[in-house]
């Protein structure tokens, strides 16, 4: 192709050319180039008389020319004799393993099942190993993104909720931080929207969604000047809120609603999935605080806050030690015994996850080797039946590359089947889980959880390398057996005693193996079964404990205490209970010190305030 | 020599009815690239056709790669002729689209 060629700058030629250059490398190399120049002529051509088509049009007719290159070249390589082309020899051994395939089966199925139970399994683990461990958070920069907690000393509870007094005295005098924000989990009762209804609900001071970086995908977040004391209160409502309530109307923005008995405005609606720390937050609110809450008393926040550039988490660690000391030195009554704990946001919101996550997916890989030695031994006695065949090609001159290639090619074929249906199987699996585990998921980020292209090819990849892997052995030794020693063998009708001796050898490898993933899965299970005794509440199967319905009564009102103290909410439709009673705060979400303090907020109606994600979380 | 396919048939006809490049034979035929090629290719191979390159000063004139012509050669020809005996109703029954293109194209 000559030099001076001026190709048009468009991305769909671009691609159509690399069509024809892939459909190229199909065509004996003799003819390539001009095979190619002769399709690129066209193509240009076919291009520049198209100026007056649309663009749609103009692709659309460039990409279906290029792609039709591809049943040229194959007819080409067709006509010409085979071992011509590297590509075109990999082709007629891809085809002529697909035709043994479907003469055998019954021997085909049974590798690539085995097979594709360990790449189901593993496709299933990774997905959630690369959601949960691998993907970023979906914040800006969120390698500069930390949280900060408190530390009970004497209860050794590194991790344990803030105060919003000390938070609002850390807040004051940081250095290290470029931003700094809290918020708390609980849920509010929205009215004068359809049915009433309690909405998990996020209380944030007004910064935290400047500081995660995460725009409304319709108005606006709520901002600094929301979270003044006084201020008109301004609610933003996730995604799924907004379909599900408000039927996905952009005339919410404005809208108000009625929020535990106060009237707030919708300002904004957040993206779909995004969430701060819980994927169950439907609505976010700013706390508003006053002076009034400069006054240590309650432990409840979750901060996060972001490191100035050049800022390390250790150096953050020994300032925040530093206003801690300062705290206590105020509040010694509350603060005494206490000390902070900086910690990276991910490995917040992997948690304990990681050790979990990282033990499955080496009990995958088990799996997928005590599969794949399974596959490896179907494929030696298959190869062993074909012996006399091999010999056959070895005596009309086939070489032991070229046998080695076409049962590689065989191995490959199998490999990629069984990762088609270890896909299915992973994505069977991970919307099984997700069905079962519903919103109780004990796995952070678990929503987030996909079989996408990254899988995909990390998959394709595995399941490739354990075909080749599995025919590996049969392959070697099926091209390096002589003609005599097979047709010796064959005559007996008996594999030969280096196969018997390797086929044991892959029986006690599976058999090592399996019994490494039971003990294993035994461990893993003791703990499981240790972990189902836990139980701080509700142990006894009689006893439930339904949320309470909302209440539109203003919080802390008269109307509402009277509630709570008078006959139980709806007693009658607690079906089959004998006993039924309301509490306010709920038995398992601390002392009442632990009760949201906002104006929208009471002890009375706030509910399980104190309700978290993560589960060395306690209110103090 | 087998008896020529209707697709055969349908691009000997445009080459001889003067597309000379395969762009031109599937705007005449209304068949896909794919096709129109690889028929060329085989009726090349069978003496039907001859392709031959363009002027290489040509096509650096306006800076493109260089195209590829066919002509029916003395076999094609007479394999034409026979084909269209044999199918002569069919084709002017339901003309070509480029011939009805150029039917149209000539009121």
């Amino acid at each position: 192709v000559s030099a001076r060629i001026v190709w048009p700058h468009s991305r769909t030629l671009a691609f159509s050319r690399s069509l024809i250059r892939l459909a190229g490398a199909l065509t004996p190399a003799a003819r390539r180039a001009a095979w190619r120049e002769e399709w690129e002529a066209e193509l240009w051509r076919l291009w520049r008389d198209g100026e007056q088509e649309s663009d749609a049009s103009r692709a659309r007719s460039a990409v279906r020319f290029s792609a039709g290159a591809f049943r040229h070249a194959l007819d080409e390589r067709r006509r010409q004799p085979i071992g011509d082309s590297r590509m075109a020899t990999v082709l007629v051994d891809l085809q002529f393993a697909l035709r043994l395939i479907r003469r055998r089966p019954v021997a085909a199925l049974a590798v690539v099942l085995s097979l594709a139970l360990g790449v189901g399994a593993n496709a299933a683990v990774y997905s959630i190993v690369q959601a949960v461990l691998l993907r970023p958070l979906p914040y800006v920069a969120p390698d500069e993104l930390v949280m900060v907690w408190e530390h009970n000393i004497s209860r050794d509870r590194q991790r344990n909720v803030v105060s919003p007094g000390n938070f609002l005295a850390w807040r004051d005098e940081h250095q290290g931080f470029a931003r700094f924000d809290a918020f708390a989990d609980f849920s509010v009762n929205l009215t004068g929207v359809g049915e009433p209804e309690e909405i998990p609900t996020q209380a944030v001071t007004g910064g935290i969604f400047a500081l995660l970086g995460v725009p409304a995908a319709v108005g606006r977040t709520i901002v600094e000047s929301d979270d003044l004391a006084g201020a008109p209160q301004a609610a933003v409502l996730s995604d799924r809120l907004w379909r599900r309530r408000f039927a996905a109307d952009p005339g919410v923005i404005g809208r108000s609603v009625t929020i535990s008995a106060r009237s707030v405005t919708i300002v904004g609606v957040m993206p779909p999935g995004f969430n701060i720390l819980n994927p169950r937050t439907d609505l976010w609110l700013a706390f508003q605080w006053d002076e009034r809450a400069r006054t240590p008393q309650g432990r409840y926040l979750r901060t996060v806050a972001r490191l100035k550039p050049g800022v390390t988490i250790e150096a953050a660690q020994a300032e925040m030690k530093t206003i801690s000391a300062r705290t206590i030195e105020r509040f010694p009554d509350f603060n005494t015994g206490w000390s902070v704990n900086t910690v990276p946001l991910h490995e917040q919101a992997v948690g304990e996850a990681r050790t979990g996550l990282l033990v499955l997916l080496g009990a995958a890989g088990f799996v997928l080797l005590i599969g794949a030695a399974n596959a490896a031994n179907l494929m030696l006695a298959s190869a062993s039946e074909r012996r006399r065949e091999i010999a056959v090609r070895q005596a009309m001159g086939a070489g032991r590359g070229r046998l080695l290639q076409q049962l590689l090619a065989e191995s490959a074929l199998l490999g990629l089947m069984a990762g088609g249906v270890g896909l299915a199987i992973g994505w069977a699996a991970l919307t099984g889980l997700g069905a079962l585990l519903g919103d109780a998921t004990p796995i952070p980020r678990l929503h987030e959880v996909r079989l996408d292209w990254l899988v995909f090819g990390v998959i394709v990849t595995i399941s490739l390398a354990a075909g080749l892997a599995a025919g590996g052995a049969a392959a070697v030794r099926a091209s390096r057996s002589g003609l005599n020693d097979a047709l010796r063998d064959g005559a007996r009708g008996t594999a030969g005693s280096r196969d018997r001796r390797l086929r044991a050898g892959f029986v006690v490898a599976q058999t090592a193996l399996a019994l490494a993933l039971l003990v294993g899965a035994g461990l893993l299970l003791r703990s499981l079964a240790n972990l189902l005794t836990v139980n701080p509440a509700s142990r006894d199967s009689s006893s439930a404990s339904p949320r309470s319905p909302a209440w539109s009564a203003p919080a802390g009102s008269a109307s509402c205490r009277s509630r709570v103290s008078g006959r139980p909410p709806r007693s009658r439709s607690w079906g089959g209970r004998r006993v039924a009673a309301a509490t306010c705060p709920s038995p398992t979400c601390g002392s009442s010190r632990a009760t949201i303090s906002a104006p929208w907020a009471s002890r009375c109606c706030a509910g399980g305030s104190s309700r978290s994600t993560t589960p060395a979380t306690r209110p103090g | 020599m087998r008896p020529l396919g209707y697709a055969t048939v349908a691009i000997l006809h445009a080459v001889a009815r003067g597309a000379r490049f395969g762009l031109d034979v599937m705007r005449d035929t209304g068949l896909p690239s794919g096709t129109v090629y690889t028929t060329l290719g085989r009726a090349e191979e069978n003496g039907l056709v001859r392709g031959r390159w363009e002027d290489r000063d040509t096509a650096d004139r306006e800076a493109r790669p260089r195209r590829r012509y066919y002509q029916l050669t003395p076999d094609g020809k007479r394999a034409l002729a026979d084909a269209l005996a044999r199918f002569g109703a069919v084709v002017e029954g339901a003309p070509l689209r480029g011939a009805a293109m150029a039917r149209k194209g000539s009121r």
